[in-house]
């Protein structure tokens, strides 16, 4: 059930995405200037010139099953609010402080994530409902697994996804960060693909300063490396060139721009590091940040608790990164994702258990958003998965192929999601 | 200063945050409602539609052709072994297995109660780090607030103490696997990072060589456990399946091994009533059965009948059929193997691993025995250690000496490898594709190792000379290769070293610091 298309609606999409499209040349030009690369990084190439029209895919996974009932509630089902004595969301016309702020009439969001309404209204965020992976039980550890490598089929593929769209594009070898988490690992999503590297910290980034000849490390390592194991290899590789790359924009970071504040937490500092990295031009296509700590067995709080205090900071980060970005912003796509959601009934310790479909939040310049994109089931028990979870009625590899397909140039997607045929559903342009 | 961004936050109580109200208020418990005694679960459909089916008998595993012993260790096959044994093997510990031989030596290490430890001092160094044999009484008041900033950062620093200076490494291993295999994450929730010092002490160290069941149970009714995967919550009517889940999905039979969402749900509810609770007038908490709280009627899990009025005996029999299941050898052997060997384990080592643990009934030490023998050994796939083995080894091969100071803490989080800080029940990964995005901190580390700059770390004066007073630059790499990397050091990095000393250092390797961080990056090194 989308919002209804009402005539001056479409209208006003259509003037936006000219003013967008002018942007998006202009903001270009501006970071390629920028940006000087020393002489003696002879293998940069500014990759962006020779392959226009592709956004930076950012995957924020929250991890731990995030309760999409809350995260976008629907205050219009009546069932929602027998299923949740205590946890639901007030709906908007009621009296209640903590009410959820309608959205379209039937879902609404809950105060915590008030922050991205602006953003909602602007078309930026699309939210897509009842949506979630069908190969995945309610294991975390398991749907994880099979979310990241993109297939139910594990014996299939050692790769991740967002791996596979990159390996597909077949880039020639140039020094570039192509992919990145601002954390000190790199997630099963990027598996396999080359050029990727873990960048929590990028002021920090380097080797210790305390040696007598630092520039003389570089070169024996990757003399070393190159002998190992393949992914040990590809990895010191990469992170060698990564090296050479941070080196030559770390300094003179004035910090966020256009009075953007990112929340202090982990997951701000994450969001801040990607942006610095996009906007330091060193061709980054792929960013992947982990949000922990989603699985509200008990005591969720989502008014005024723990998955509020979530909340709140994921919209304040979402927030402060596209307004750090700007007029670039068009040039991005977030997807925020969890490997299920959670139970419709409430349990007996003030939270929920593992679930099945849930939310996914979907923000970019070309996100259509303002609209909450679904086939909606209801929540009678009648309705729901096992009787007893929101179902998924759209499938979660839809929106991502779309995504890589419209906003990413994506050339092979049967080998992103092996054996699924996906059908868009129109979240983004 | 690297920040590093922690792993996934399980638990959300909201607890409390200053410290007087840590002390007044008895843990971070929801305050419950009152159980009504007159309601009961149907048990015919334990909270979902799924009609009862009991699960199929499961075929036992099959038995495995015996082969034929062999008499002859395969080359390289001592660094193998030694290396999965041990954090790393010291001089003595190569010179100890060239006097007795594998089989000998195996069987020391597989019995670390005839292993004296404290020869050089390890009683010493664990000393300070008092929060570890601190009485609840100083904890919770008399050394508090000391002891909640202290309990984290004692047990992190226990731990890689007793990772390089224990004699009796094969147990530290199985105490790091069990770890792992039974996460608890320490910082969890307010109380947990005190309950953890016990549950290390008392729920695993006594069984990590010992019986499976005994290790299983112990886990089940620590407090610890309790309260990381919310048991604690978990009474009659008001279910909480997180612990029946992990039950069985991580701790005995594995994911979707034998079991359905029914089973789960019929677990959590034989489960209800275990909990921790403070004894009164006492700051101790101790696993508690609340019968009041627990579920009494009939259940049926995987087959197994449990009739009503059950009581604590309903989770205990769980427990214990489990702990007997086929499917539980089976999930157990493979992590073991994927631990000390291979990360791809074929199926015959898994059969046979899974045997010796089955037919001694959950016996750890016949079923380490088989993990190591050399049938399976020589198997062995190169792993990248990871980065707490990383440290630990390095320490231990160039024998440096560490003191209680010792500042682990930055780099083993900007590693991602902060000890019981992994925040979900699967523990930290073995695999080498989580890990090898952190080279960069581990050479870092290394370089700060050799120029003395790691508080409460120093090497030995004599650590980086070569064999003799006047050796040639080859021989003392050659030194450095069988001394500090058991002669794994290949060619290519050899003379990558070589032509390092000669083109930018002049040389003279032979107490050369940046040198020897070379070779202590080596990517032979870092592999075992």
């Amino acid at each position: 059930m989308s919002t209804d298309g009402s005539g001056s609606h479409a209208c006003e999409d259509y003037f936006n995405a000219e003013r967008r499209a002018m942007l998006r040349t202009a903001g270009r030009l501006c970071a390629l200037g920028a940006m000087s690369a020393p002489a003696w990084l002879p293998k940069l190439s500014f990759a962006q010139e020779d392959d226009p029209g592709r956004d930076l895919v950012i995957q924020v996974f929250l991890r731990g099953g995030a309760d999409g009932l809350t995260m976008c509630v629907p205050h219009g089902d009546a069932e929602y609010y027998s299923a949740r004595s205590t946890l639901a969301i007030a709906d908007p016309t009621s009296v209640s402080a903590d009410k959820a702020i309608d959205l379209d009439g039937f879902f609404g969001l809950p105060p915590a994530l008030a922050a991205l309404k602006p953003i909602y209204d602007a078309g930026e965020l699309a939210i897509v409902h009842a949506t979630g992976f069908p190969f995945v039980d309610r294991s975390h550890f398991d749907a994880m697994t099979r979310i990241e490598l993109g297939t139910g089929n594990l014996a299939s593929v050692t790769t991740g996804w967002l791996a596979r769209h990159l390996l597909a594009r077949q880039l020639p070898d140039a020094a570039r960060v192509l992919a990145m988490s601002p954390m000190t690992n790199i997630p099963l999503s990027l598996q396999g693909a080359a050029q990727t590297v873990a960048l929590p910290d990028v002021d920090a980034y380097g080797f210790d300063a305390s040696w007598d000849q630092p520039s003389a490390r570089a070169p024996f390592l990757e003399a070393v490396y190159s002998e190992a194991d393949s992914l040990i290899k590809q990895s010191s590789m990469a992170m060698l060139d990564t090296l050479s790359l941070v080196g030559s924009f770390q300094s003179g970071y004035g910090g966020p721009s256009h009075g953007a504040t990112y929340p202090s937490d982990d997951f701000g500092r994450g969001m801040e590091t990607i942006a610095r990295v996009f906007k330091a031009g060193v061709g980054l296509e792929v960013a992947c940040i982990d949000y922990n700590g989603w699985d509200h067995h008990a005591s969720q709080g989502p008014i005024s608790g723990d998955m509020a205090t979530k909340m709140t900071s994921l919209a304040n980060a979402l927030v402060a990164f596209r307004t750090d970005l700007d007029t670039d912003f068009d040039k991005v796509t977030i997807v925020v994702i969890s490997e299920f959601g959670r139970r419709v009934a409430q349990n007996g310790s003030a939270g929920t258990d593992h679930g099945t479909g849930g939310a996914m939040f979907v923000l970019g310049g070309n996100a259509n958003g303002g609209q909450v994109h679904t086939i909606w089931p209801g929540l009678h028990p009648d309705n729901l998965a096992d009787n007893i979870d929101l179902p998924i009625t759209i499938d979660a590899r839809d929106v991502l192929a779309e995504v890589l397909q419209k906003r990413a140039a994506a050339t092979n997607l049967g080998s992103v999601f092996p054996g699924y045929s996906p059908t868009f559903h129109g979240v983004v342009s | 200063m690297q920040r590093f961004l922690k792993q996934m936050n399980r638990r959300q109580f909201i607890g409390v945050v200053g410290a007087g109200a840590v002390v007044a208020g008895c843990g971070a418990e929801e305050t419950l409602g009152p159980v009504d005694p007159g309601l009961g679960i149907d048990p015919s459909t334990g909270g979902g539609t799924n009609v009862i089916n009991p699960i199929d008998p499961v075929d036992p595993v099959e038995p495995v052709e015996p082969i034929d012993p062999i008499t002859e260790l395969p080359a390289g096959f001592k660094a193998t072994f030694l290396h999965r044994v041990t954090y790393g093997p010291t001089k003595e510990e190569q010179a100890r297995y060239d006097e007795i031989g594998y089989a000998a030596f195996l069987d020391e290490q597989l019995n670390p109660a005839q292993i004296a430890d404290d020869d050089d001092g390890i009683g010493q160094q664990l000393a300070p780090l008092w929060t570890l044999s601190a009485t609840n009484d100083e904890l919770m008041t008399t050394r508090w607030p000391d002891s909640w900033g202290q309990a984290l950062p004692h047990q992190a620093k226990a731990k890689l103490i007793r990772a390089v200076k224990s004699k009796r490494q094969l147990y530290e291993r199985m105490v790091d696997f069990w770890m792992d295999h039974f996460n608890v994450q320490a910082a969890v929730a307010p109380y947990v990072r005190f309950q953890h010092i016990r549950y290390e002490a008392q729920a695993i160290r006594p069984h990590a060589l010992g019986n499976f069941r005994d290790l299983l149970f112990a886990v089940a009714k620590s407090p610890a456990m309790m309260e990381y995967l919310d048991n604690q919550a978990n009474i009659r009517n008001l279910m909480n399946e997180n612990y029946a889940r992990e039950l069985f999905e991580l701790h005995t039979v594995g994911l979707n091994n034998g079991y359905t969402h029914q089973d789960i749900t019929e677990t959590a509810r034989a489960f209800t009533g275990w909990r921790a609770e403070k004894q009164s007038g006492t700051e101790v908490f101790n696993f508690q059965f609340r019968a009041d709280y627990h579920d009494n009627n009939s259940k049926r899990v995987m087959g197994l009948s449990l009739p009503a009025g059950g009581g604590i005996t309903d989770g205990e029999q769980i427990l214990d059929f489990l702990a007997s299941h086929p499917n539980t050898a089976t999930f157990i052997a493979t992590k073991l193997i994927k631990r000390f060997v291979t990360t791809s384990p074929a199926q015959w080592m898994i059969d046979r691993v899974a045997n010796a643990f089955y037919d001694s009934d959950g016996d750890i030490k016949t079923t380490m025995r088989e993990v190591l023998s050399v049938e399976i050994l020589q198997d062995a796939t190169t792993q990248l250690r990871r980065p707490l083995e990383m440290i630990a080894n390095m320490l231990r091969r160039t024998n440096a000496t560490i003191d209680s100071t010792l500042a682990i803490d930055t780099p083993l989080r900007t590693m991602g490898h902060y000890p019981y800080d992994w925040s979900t029940p699967d523990g930290y990964p073995t695999d080498k594709s989580f890990w090898v995005g952190g080279l960069l901190e581990r050479w870092n580390f290394a370089f700060s190792l050799a120029k003395g700059q790691v508080s409460g770390f120093s090497l030995p004066s004599a650590a980086m000379l070569g064999p003799g007073v006047s050796s040639t630059l080859e021989q003392v790499i050659d030194h450095w290769n069988d001394v500090y990397m058991t002669g794994t050091m290949t060619a290519a990095e050899r003379q990558a070293l070589i032509d390092y000393s000669r083109n930018v250092r002049g040389g003279s390797a032979a107490g050369d610091a940046e040198l020897f961080a070379m070779m202590l990056t080596l990517p032979s090194g870092q592999m075992m």
